[in-house]
């Protein structure tokens, strides 16, 4: 099976502020990742590295076999943790947006789950609740039949019943043979869906290991979390 | 993929600036209505409102220019801009294309306003505009060769569309830059201060240029034709020296801002 994501020495700095100090990752396609780790650890600047929104780093980094670039977007779904579309665009606006850059984007899946979300596809995002904006972009980002997911924080800040309904979007959504990587702080909601872990702390890979590993060990990926930040990183 | 990329900025231009004209189509229709009854204090009214109105038309763009630029690439917005599959040159082109459109539009919209004004002015005080127009639109076609007003027309025209996008190019880049991580954390006044500077340093260069190196270009009824003097005789003379300048400094411009968005933007 051909690798979705190669890295190999990857350093990022913001200043003098090291986050990532010579990560090395391989993933083969079809796996769910979960990316776990304490705030700072450097979560968020590998996923902007391997979406494309960093270029100043060191190191290689390879989606499907290409550095960062047009190849790599068009095969790569993005979740960041922020809402990041137009407020003046209504939802079916966002929609269609989506299906004129993305060749994957499948617009009726999306206009299904718009409609189990009971969300209106003529209201402004502007005038949505921050809740309805990220069901919007979450069901937008798993319409599109890509590669690579990369979910960053998708749990955060909803209640437990969304966040069930979430995973479940996730779940029966991803593309087939697909890599979905998730970043989050919940690892009790979400440890159930994951077939690898990845921690990283002080920059560097801290646990990369399968879920049958983790579980051949006799503990829950919380438990190992907790062993391996127990003092701070 | 830049034609879907054009189409969503024109899109995002119009909510930006829809209002404006729309304020600026009931000012003008208020003025009509008050003209064709004769209601001297609603002229009056409508006179300062569509004044108001055509300036606004014109700050409303440049401010819609300056905010869609930065809210679109640097703030929220530029999680989703900069992880389209295009190029960073792709994403400045379609943006400056559709600002070009914008400002080349307030500028006719305020042309179109004020020669209105300018119209029912004189005609108050009781000149024939109508005859002075065909006056002039028929010792235009009088003259010996009229390809010359042609081209005139043509040079002076291409001379606005490079102020233009000379402007664009700038603001574009004092963005840009500011957007970079020493000035990443203050809010608008990087920006202000690189494009004050900018704009203060290109003017006295530009200025400079004008003076001492004199490159011309001489429009005359003999056709085009340059000059290495600053004053010819024998037809219009305009500077050439300068606009080569700020053809050079749009291009760098746009180039600059590209470099900077591939190698040193990181999102906040």
């Amino acid at each position: 099976m051909s690798k979705i994501i190669e890295v190999h020495g990857l350093q990022k700095s913001y200043g003098h502020n090291q986050v990532l100090r010579g990560l090395d990752l391989n993933y083969e396609q079809g796996q769910i990742i979960g990316l776990l780790g304490p705030n700072g650890c450097g979560k968020t600047s590998l996923i902007k590295i391997l979406t494309g929104l960093i270029h100043d780093y060191e190191g290689t980094v390879l989606i499907d076999g290409k550095a960062p670039g047009i190849y790599t977007k068009s095969v790569t779904a993005y979740l960041p943790e922020r809402t990041y579309l137009p407020e003046w665009m209504k939802a079916k606006d966002a929609i269609d947006y989506f299906q004129d850059f993305f060749a994957d984007f499948d617009k009726v899946k999306a206009m299904d789950m718009l409609s189990r979300f009971r969300l209106d596809p003529n209201q402004k995002i502007k005038t949505m609740s921050k809740g309805m904006q990220e069901k919007l972009q979450l069901l937008i980002v798993m319409s599109r039949a890509a590669k690579l997911y990369c979910l960053d924080e998708p749990l955060g800040g909803v209640d437990p019943a969304t966040r069930s309904a979430i995973l479940d979007v996730i779940m029966n959504n991803y593309a087939d043979k697909s890599t979905v990587l998730i970043s989050t702080h919940l690892i009790n909601d979400v440890e159930r869906i994951f077939n690898s872990v990845l921690m990283i702390g002080e920059g560097r890979v801290k646990l990369d290991a399968s879920i049958d590993e983790i579980r051949e060990s006799g503990r829950s990926v919380e438990e190992i979390f907790k062993e391996v930040f127990s003092f701070g990183w | 993929m830049v034609g879907k990329l054009i189409k969503n900025e024109l899109k995002a231009g119009l909510h930006s600036v829809a209002n404006i004209y729309i304020a600026a189509a009931a000012a003008v229709a208020f003025m009509a209505i008050s003209l064709a009854f004769e209601i001297a204090w609603l002229t009056a009214i409508s006179l300062i409102a569509v004044i108001v109105v055509a300036l606004g038309i014109l700050i409303v763009t440049l401010i819609s220019v300056v905010s869609n630029f930065n809210t679109t690439l640097f703030r929220d917005q530029g999680y989703l801009s900069f992880t389209l599959p295009v190029t960073s040159g792709q994403l400045l082109f379609a943006k400056a294309l559709c600002s070009f459109f914008w400002i080349l539009l307030s500028y006719l919209a305020l042309i179109g306003i004020f020669g209105g004004i300018f119209y029912y002015a004189t005609d108050q005080v009781g000149e024939e505009n109508i005859a002075m127009v065909k006056i002039l639109i028929s010792t235009m076609a009088e003259l010996p060769d009229t390809a010359a007003v042609i081209k005139v027309v043509i040079v002076l025209v291409t001379r606005v569309f490079l102020k233009i996008t000379f402007l664009i190019a700038e603001i574009y880049f004092a963005i840009t830059l500011s957007n970079v991580r020493p000035f990443q954390r203050q809010s608008f006044l990087p920006a202000i201060i690189i494009f004050a500077v900018l704009f203060g340093v290109l003017q006295t260069a530009s200025a400079f240029l004008t003076a001492y190196v004199p490159l011309s270009m001489v429009i005359s009824v003999e056709g085009i034709r340059f000059s290495t003097t600053a004053m010819a005789a024998g037809g219009m003379v305009l500077g050439v020296a300068d606009v080569i300048f700020e053809f050079v400094i749009t291009c760098l411009f746009f180039w600059g801002s590209a470099w900077l968005m591939n190698h040193k933007i990181n999102l906040k």
